[in-house]
């Protein structure tokens, strides 16, 4: 019997470079050194959207569309959703900006729930907090004439979109231009991406999800898996330019990487 | 028990245990007991999701009937949801292949989905005529490519302009293929990043944990 | 507000009223207008027209309420084209509203089959139902179906059913169709079925998605793709079978020459504004 199943060597290879420099840059940052790391903007535009808010008072939104958790492609950008949710939940509460986050799953919402109550009481705000109608359960297909009305009625100042979007992201991101919102959106799904980009005013593409929900963390050590990341970019970096070149001499290499 | 146990050293040792069972069972031939587990674990996703299905809707059920008692604003729509639930719950739980349900399903609920779903071409128009304006180069260079684009989607747009037919297919095989392969490959490393640090639990705010700056000051 | 200003923040009800207009009347009224077919559907069709007869394929039935208007058409029209060359199907879906959906489209596929061509559950075709897990389901079944299901979608034993006497594993189809609408789920196949077993596979997914697949349609992972309701119609085109995604492709013609009217208009007035105030 093979010791590993048939072609998947270079795949399990990968992820053990991957994985072990992760892990390697953030045993690093434990023992005091840091990798510089660029400063993702996102994490200013969040105080900057709930800051509207604030001074408008009108609410902002929390929209994380698909959040069927049982659906692997869709499970890691709500996960990165839910640790956005925690700061944004935070700096909502700090700065007393009315919260409205709409979620159309149960386990979703009953983990939406306990992230924004834990905020509120780790501001101390818990009794400005009516967690009913900051978090609100609706069903996939009603959700999406609820908040088109509500975003309209509401006034709302400021939206964020972030998770695994699909076919809603521009019926939403294009009702809160209409709206007038600030928006911050993000999320990893490719063909998504140009609809966030080109409506929102500031937007975090592909593993910026990933790397803002490490980065709201505040924890240096956290956010050093980031370089661990870079590690497995320079490597595709430098096997696409050996591919390329390889593959212009007339020789490939689909059997070795099917090992 | 502690509450930390129960709220956050159990499930994460949970994922992690549960994520590289999975992980392992991809590259490693495992024996039957493994598999096996892997499987009942897999159905178990099913089960879950089913449950969460019912957590939500008796979540909303409370919800609009709480507003019904209250007489809150627009109650009456929640008399039409609750309605609407009462019956269309008790014919699938009588029999879920009932004729009546069914018929729930083709003609209310699947047309009304549909419809739902094209809302989107909609607001695409509305978004295009309101950002696809050419204000610098970049978004001249987005909206000639987007034009070009269309016109070889539509049917008949090869038939108008025959040349919008290579050059549009030159736009997304090389320089939107490259893009798209660049985000596949940055995504997936995002994922693996994420996974990394939900495994080792650094990273516990999706369990509505949030714990004080930690590392080194 | 002066005219120009209302004409570049236009209300979008208008937009949505025209719009509504430029689709409503071609659907109602159907126009054929000519259509060229792109390269892409050509080559999963030409795929799908070269499977030798008595092959078992794969067919994952990935369309639901919101999908099944684009893509519906187009399997129906595929799963005629099979089992008139007497291949065998088997299908199977990763969500339950798609399992529910693959039956529809079975329905009605074998309701145009025409008559002779023999499409008997369990013998010619089985839809092997809802397979739970998402990816790691996917790869479960290319591994061991057996291990995943244990009956079909109607209730009858796996082992009672004659197509899979023979059927285990992925390496036992000749073939894979992922029908995946919008479920982004074409990539499980890539690198479930396609990857460690070398199955040829094409798909379907809906317009917007087709630039995702591009990547593997380049390095030959995939065979072309059905794109939307045009990629649909394209099927039914090509099988000669005209039906309602060649409506709704026609209509979108009209949809999308509007679009593009209301974008080039949009620009036009945008620089006329500009130009305006550049002048006071």
């Amino acid at each position: 019997m093979a010791l590993i199943v048939e072609g998947r060597l270079i795949g399990l290879v990968s992820l053990l470079i991957i994985a072990g420099s992760i892990i390697y840059y953030m045993q690093r940052a434990y023992a005091g050194q840091l990798p510089k790391l660029r400063r993702l903007a996102a994490v200013n535009q969040i105080d900057e959207i709930l800051g509207r808010c604030v001074e408008m008072g009108r609410p902002a939104y929390y929209l994380m569309d698909t959040v069927n958790m049982d659906t692997p492609s869709v499970l890691a950008p709500t996960v990165a959703a839910f640790q956005i949710l925690a700061y944004t939940a935070r700096s909502a509460a700090r700065l007393g900006a009315k919260f409205f986050v709409p979620v159309v799953q149960g386990l979703a919402y009953t983990i939406s729930t306990e992230i924004v109550d834990e905020a509120y009481r780790a501001e101390n705000k818990s009794d400005e907090l009516k967690l009913e109608e900051a978090v609100m359960y609706l069903p996939d297909g009603a959700d999406r004439m609820y908040i088109i009305n509500h975003m309209w009625s509401d006034g709302m100042a400021g939206a964020f979109f972030i998770g695994s979007w699909y076919h809603k992201a521009v019926i939403f991101t294009e009702n809160a231009a209409r709206v007038g919102a600030m928006m911050l959106g993000g999320t990893d799904t490719t063909h998504n991406i140009p609809f966030i980009v080109a409506i929102c005013d500031y937007s975090i593409i592909g593993e910026e999800l990933y790397a803002l929900g490490a980065y709201v963390s505040e924890d240096p050590t956290v956010s050093s898996s980031l370089a661990g990341q870079d590690v497995g970019k320079f490597i595709a970096l430098i096997l696409i330019i050996l591919g390329s070149i390889l593959l212009t001499l007339g020789i490939s290499i689909k059997g070795l990487l099917s090992m | 028990m502690s509450d930390r146990l129960i709220k956050m050293q159990i499930p994460i040792i949970l994922t992690a245990i549960i994520g590289l069972l999975m992980i392992i069972e991809f590259f490693f031939p495992m024996p039957a007991t493994i598999t096996n587990l892997n499987i009942t674990l897999r159905s178990f996703v099913t089960i879950i999701s089913a449950a969460a299905l019912i957590l939500g809707t008796i979540v909303l059920t409370i919800y609009h009937g709480k507003k019904v008692g209250t007489k809150g604003s627009e109650w009456y729509y929640s008399i039409v949801y609750i309605l609407a639930f009462a019956i269309t719950a008790g014919l699938g739980v009588i029999n879920v292949r009932d004729t009546t349900f069914l018929w729930i399903y083709n003609n209310m609920t699947s047309p009304i989905g549909a419809a739902l779903y094209s809302l989107t071409a909609f607001y695409i128009t509305s978004a295009a005529y309101r950002v696809l304006r050419a204000r610098n180069w970049e978004g001249a260079i987005l909206l000639v490519s987007a034009l070009i684009v269309l016109l070889m989607l539509i049917p008949i747009g090869a038939i108008l302009f025959p040349p919008v037919v290579p050059i549009g297919t030159w736009i997304r095989n090389i320089p939107s293929g490259a893009g798209f392969r660049g985000m596949i490959i940055g995504t997936s490393l995002g994922i693996m990043g994420l996974g990394v640090r939900v495994f080792l639990g650094r990273q516990k705010e999706h369990l509505g944990i949030r714990e004080e700056r930690r590392g080194s000051e | 507000m002066s005219l120009m200003d209302k004409m570049l923040a236009l209300d979008q009800r208008i937009i949505f009223a025209l719009l509504f207009l430029a689709l409503a009347f071609p659907i109602l009224n159907p126009v054929i207008l000519p259509m060229d077919i792109q390269k892409y559907s050509r080559d999963s069709f030409e795929f799908a027209d070269s499977i030798p007869a008595g092959s078992v394929v794969l067919i994952e039935g990935g369309l639901g309420a919101a999908t099944y208007p684009q893509g519906g058409p187009g399997l129906e029209v595929q799963i005629v084209h099979l089992l008139q060359k007497d291949v065998k199907l088997v299908f199977f879906s990763i969500s339950t509203e798609m399992a529910q959906w693959t039956v529809t489209a079975i329905n009605n596929a074998l309701d145009n089959l025409p008559s002779g061509v023999a499409a008997e559950n369990g013998v010619n075709w089985v839809h092997l139902g809802y397979v739970p897990g998402g990816e790691s389901g996917v790869a479960a079944l290319a591994n061991d179906i057996r291990s995943v299901k244990t009956e079909d979608h109607f209730g009858t034993p796996i082992d009672q059913i004659p197509i899979m006497a023979n059927i285990n594993k992925a390496s036992d189809f000749a073939a894979c169709f992922w029908w995946g609408g919008s479920e982004g789920s074409i990539p499980y196949g890539v690198r479930q079925i396609v990857t460690p077993f070398g199955i040829p596979m094409t798909g379907m997914c809906t317009t917007n998605e087709v630039p995702n697949y591009t990547p593997y349609i380049n390095s030959g992972q995939m065979i072309g793709i059905i794109g939307g309701v045009r990629g649909s119609a394209e099927y039914e085109y090509l099988m000669g079978m005209p039906g309602l995604a060649l409506g709704q492709a026609m209509a979108t013609n009209f949809g999308g020459l509007l679009w593009g009217i209301l974008v080039v208009l949009g620009n036009i007035l945008y620089f006329i504004a500009r130009r305006e105030e550049g002048a006071d």
